[in-house]
């Protein structure tokens, strides 16, 4: 009988030995990108999630302090992206930062349209209370193959700019997927838009394939469309978006690629 | 028990044949062999009148599908020239159990390329034992019995005994060769066995000379057994197989395999007592299995996209089983046993110009189990005998790692681990009307989980119906009740044995199109998934009649038929059709034994192409020819030599259950010599 006493027990551990071990996500870690003083001698800072500014949707943020150190967590605040190309300046969508208390640090974000380099240069204007405090950013092109911002001409003649903000680091499986949508009201000003019935088809190029069980992204709040979006495997996904004015299609396919 | 029909049942039958401790276990099996086989002794004999049989079965030499073939229920799923997957009277995959001395073992390939009996060789093999009906002697729940190859067993003997063999063969057809060679070492208290195969084979070609690409193979396997007595009636026995296939091709599928390993050990401790015919066995074991497809070596306009697909199985079991004479005429058996079973596969694929793409395809699914099993037979009088056996078995699956819980976030919402209780329950009557005739009628309960293929898939793609297939977590168990109807007539010249059964299974698991949903497999016709369908049935007959007018002679005739629907009485897939079996052997001489065989399959029309993409099958029929004789140099030293032909003709054929209708191998002369020492 011992035996089979000794048999159970150690079936019981054979059943109870399937422990999930769970990783800790890292802690976000905030990148400096450039440093400058005002006129009022305030030290600004700005700071981005990687190591550089993407062609793509974003995280701006910036950091106040005074000479003696102090956090100022009370200034106002405005970003404004400009490109500067020889024939012409244009500006590209841009959420406006708010102070976030857990981070002491204020967020906004930008979606750079194009890459700098011989087309042209790109500056962000930081206003800190009315004073303009101007940085020459660096907006590196994306590995090819991939696109996480474009702009497409809708048929009722507007340009729109569709730029993906979820998912960041796209894994095997249900992702959440945010959308935002910008409207080019002029070469100025990129006011978010609302007013879309986004259709979601992902795809993978290299095969044909899609995948099930997506949620369409809907509208949110300033022009973000959340939804869901399932990646079966790694490799190269396409995005495939169709914008919609109740039943009018506006844009037939604002396609964005990415892989993982 | 049809079989044998003196030794009371299957445990008691192997206690008693283990405590006779005989060095040649053939004794009693030439008596009481029946026609519709249960257990297929392995190990070569000595004796003249086994030879045949040897032949039949090809001996060492044949592969162990092929010898699993043999039995009148049993058909083969062909994908190529090796791996071959039993079919038990149509039922295979999930619904039967195969394992390795009662060891749990499973195949680590989403394509079923390796079955279990690919990780097996006949040097390793006291005997296979086929059981057709759930809850009887079996380390499994199952709809539909299963296989159990007994692992070899050194004896221990009164003075110290050197053993020894040698053989080799060669076919013509492929220049397919075998080199094998084993050793055993008894003595009073400790007994050694070894043995080890080699194995290859080019390309065969099938009737009128077509050669079928990709199906060579090449193997080598492995086996060492050691025995050390503890005591007056209890030993220990350690047991360590490894096999390892390489270069293997399977012309119905779209890739072959690049290596295949099995690594399988055991640890035991037998204790018995003849006073109370008791024995009771606990075991320990572990197995590995290591697997990878391989399309390197297809030409390059065949393959869509290079892609590695490797595979693991790993599987951690113990049991414990005890039987014994409860009192004059009645024995029982339980046994309490576990496993945890984990698999792996996946999908790496190259496309050109873009990233490489990953995925599992079986996403870390693993099983723990828990079983309880019992029989219990009693000799109600000189004539009849009751057996009653059960297994109650719990189950735990669920995915063992984050990477594959988060892969299939993407088809199922929520907790897709599963928790169940499974049931076999059989009960089995027997009635010796008179010494020349006995009958024997047989009610189960059988039930059986879904596969963790058919639970977890991950677009796992069937050649057979062209389609993607997605699994199901929320799947019902599958139960049948099965009956089963034997009459048995034997004299000493003429053997007429019938069986009649039926399955009806409620719940059966099968694949249903899965609309909206996009292939992953490029030319795929569509996406599946496993399902419950709400009841199939299967029923058959086998029927076998032997005549030997004098004993050099015999004529032997066995038939099997079996035939599924659904509950929509459309054809299911893989049923085989009418299968014929005749042979004609002959002793000449001292010792030379011939036999010319037929092997007839029906043709196959009840096939139901629009669900399950099969399509009919043309009847065949092929002969073959055999002659094996055995020197006898000293009595301990025996050369056994044998040769012959297979499909004599050279047909050009296929049978039902071989996928894509690949064809067979044609004219096929082969030689085999077994030296015993």
């Amino acid at each position: 009988m011992k035996k089979i006493l000794l048999l159970i027990i150690s079936a019981t551990i054979l059943l109870g030995s399937c422990k999930k071990d769970h990783k800790a996500e890292p802690e976000p870690v905030k990148i400096k990108i450039a440093e400058k003083t005002t006129s009022g001698g305030l030290r600004i800072a700005l700071w981005a999630d990687k190591s550089e500014f993407t062609v793509a949707y974003n995280k701006v943020y910036v950091s106040l302090a005074k000479p003696d150190g102090s956090e100022v967590n009370d200034a106002s605040l405005t970003y404004h992206p400009l490109m500067n190309m020889i024939s012409m300046q244009h500006s590209s969508p841009v959420e406006q930062p708010v102070y976030i208390s857990t981070e002491h640090l204020y967020g906004g974000a930008v979606v750079f349209s194009m890459p700098s380099g011989e087309m042209g240069s790109w500056q962000l204007t930081v206003n800190v209370n009315n004073e303009p405090v101007v940085f020459d950013v660096a907006v590196a092109p994306l590995p090819s193959g991939t696109k996480y911002t474009g702009t497409f001409v809708g048929t009722d003649g507007n340009s729109y700019t569709v730029s993906l903000v979820e998912p960041v680091l796209p894994k095997i499986g249900i992702n959440d997927i945010d959308v935002l949508v910008n409207r080019r009201a002029d070469m100025m000003n990129f006011p978010a838009d609302e007013g879309f019935i986004i259709e979601l088809n992902p795809e993978m190029p290299s095969m044909g394939h899609g995948s099930p069980n997506n949620v369409n992204p809907a509208h949110k709040s300033n022009g973000h469309y959340k939804g869901k979006v399932n990646f079966t495997m790694t490799g190269d996904w396409r995005l495939h978006l169709k914008l919609k004015k109740g039943e009018t299609v506006v844009v037939e396919d604002a396609a964005l690629d990415l892989f993982f | 028990m049809r079989n044998y029909i003196v030794v009371a049942c299957g445990i008691i039958a192997a206690c008693q044949s283990a405590f006779a401790q005989k060095t040649d276990s053939s004794v009693n099996y030439n008596v009481y062999k029946s026609l519709l086989l249960r257990e297929v002794y392995i190990q070569p004999g000595k004796s003249v009148s086994q030879s045949n049989e040897e032949l039949q079965t090809g001996g060492l030499q044949a592969l162990s599908d092929q010898i699993l073939e043999r039995n009148p229920g049993i058909n083969m799923i062909r994908r190529g020239n090796f791996a071959m997957e039993p079919s038990i009277r149509s039922l295979s995959g999930g619904r039967i159990t195969m394992t390795i001395d009662g060891m749990r073992i499973f195949g680590a390939c989403t394509d079923r390329m390796d079955p279990v009996s690919s990780y097996i060789e006949p040097t390793n093999l006291e005997s296979i034992l086929v059981s057709f009906s759930p809850g009887e002697d079996l380390h499994g729940t199952s709809i539909g019995g299963g296989v159990d190859f007994k692992l070899k067993e050194p004896k221990f003997t009164e003075g110290s005994q050197l053993n020894g063999m040698v053989g080799s063969g060669f076919e013509s057809n492929g220049n397919a060769g075998q080199l094998l060679a084993g050793i055993e070492y008894s003595s009073a208290d400790f007994a050694f066995h070894a043995d080890g195969i080699y194995r290859r084979s080019s390309n065969y070609h099938a009737g009128r000379g077509t050669e079928v690409f990709f199906s060579q193979y090449q193997k080598w396997n492995g086996n060492i057994s050691v025995k050390a007595k503890t005591g007056l009636n209890s030993y220990i026995k350690a047991d360590y197989v490894q096999d390892e296939g390489r270069d293997i091709g399977y012309p119905a599928l779209t890739m072959d395999v690049g290596f295949a390993k099995a690594k399988i050990a055991a640890l035991s401790y037998m204790q018995k007592d003849p006073e109370t015919h008791t024995m009771w066995e606990t075991k320990v074991y572990y197995n590995f299995i290591d697997h990878a497809m391989d399309d390197t070596r297809r030409p390059v306009e065949q393959v869509a996209m290079h892609m590695d697909m490797p595979g693991t199985s790993r599987t951690f079991g113990a049991f414990s089983s005890i039987s014994f004479k409860l009192r004059e005429h009645h024995y029982f058996k339980f046994q309490l046993d576990g496993f945890s079973n984990k698999l792996s596969a996946e999908m790496t694929m190259y496309p050109e110009n873009a990233a490489p793409m990953f995925m599992y395809t079986l996403p870390d699914p693993a099983r723990t189990s828990i079983g309880f099993d019992f029989s219990d037979k009693v000799f109600l009088n000189s004539r009849a005998s009751i057996k009653i056996g059960g297994r109650l078995e719990y189950l735990h699956d669920f995915l063992f790692t984050q990477a594959g819980k988060d892969q299939v976030s993407g088809l199922y919402n929520g907790d897709i681990s599963r928790q169940r209780w499974m049931k076999n329950l059989s009960i089995q009557g027997s009635f010796h009307v008179s010494p020349r005739f006995d009958l024997s009628a047989q009610v189960a309960a059988g039930a059986r989980a879904p596969t963790l293929q058919e639970e977890y898939s991950f677009y796992i793609y069937d050649r057979l119906d062209g389609h993607d297939y997605i699994g199901n977590p929320q799947l019902k168990q599958e139960k049948s009740i099965n009956l089963d109807l034997n009459a048995n007539f034997h004299t000493k010249e003429f053997k007429a044995e019938t069986n009649v059964f039926s399955y009806f299974l409620r719940d059966y698991i099968t694949g249903s199109i899965l609309p909206g949903y996009s292939t992953m497999t490029i030319g795929a016709n569509g996406v599946k998934q496993f399902i419950n369908i709400s009841s199939a049935r299967l029923y058959g007959a086998a029927l076998a009649l032997s005549w030997s007018p004098f004993p050099a002679f015999n004529i032997t005739s066995t038939n099997t038929y079996t035939r599924g629907t659904d509950h929509r009485a459309n054809a299911l897939l893989l049923i085989a059709p009418l299968k014929s079996v005749n042979t004609v052997s002959f002793q000449a001489g001292r010792g030379t034994i011939f036999h010319v065989e037929s092997v007839s399959n029906a043709r196959q029309n009840r096939v139901n192409t629009e669900l399950y993409g099969e399509t009919p099958t043309k009847g065949s029929t092929i002969l073959n020819f055999g002659a094996s004789r055995n020197l006898l140099f000293t009595p301990a030293k025996v050369l056994k030599l044998s040769g012959g032909v297979t499909n004599l003709m050279d047909s050009q054929y296929s049978q039902h259950l071989d996928i894509m209708k690949v064809l067979r191998p044609g004219r096929n002369f082969f030689v085999r010599m077994t030296l015993l020492f």
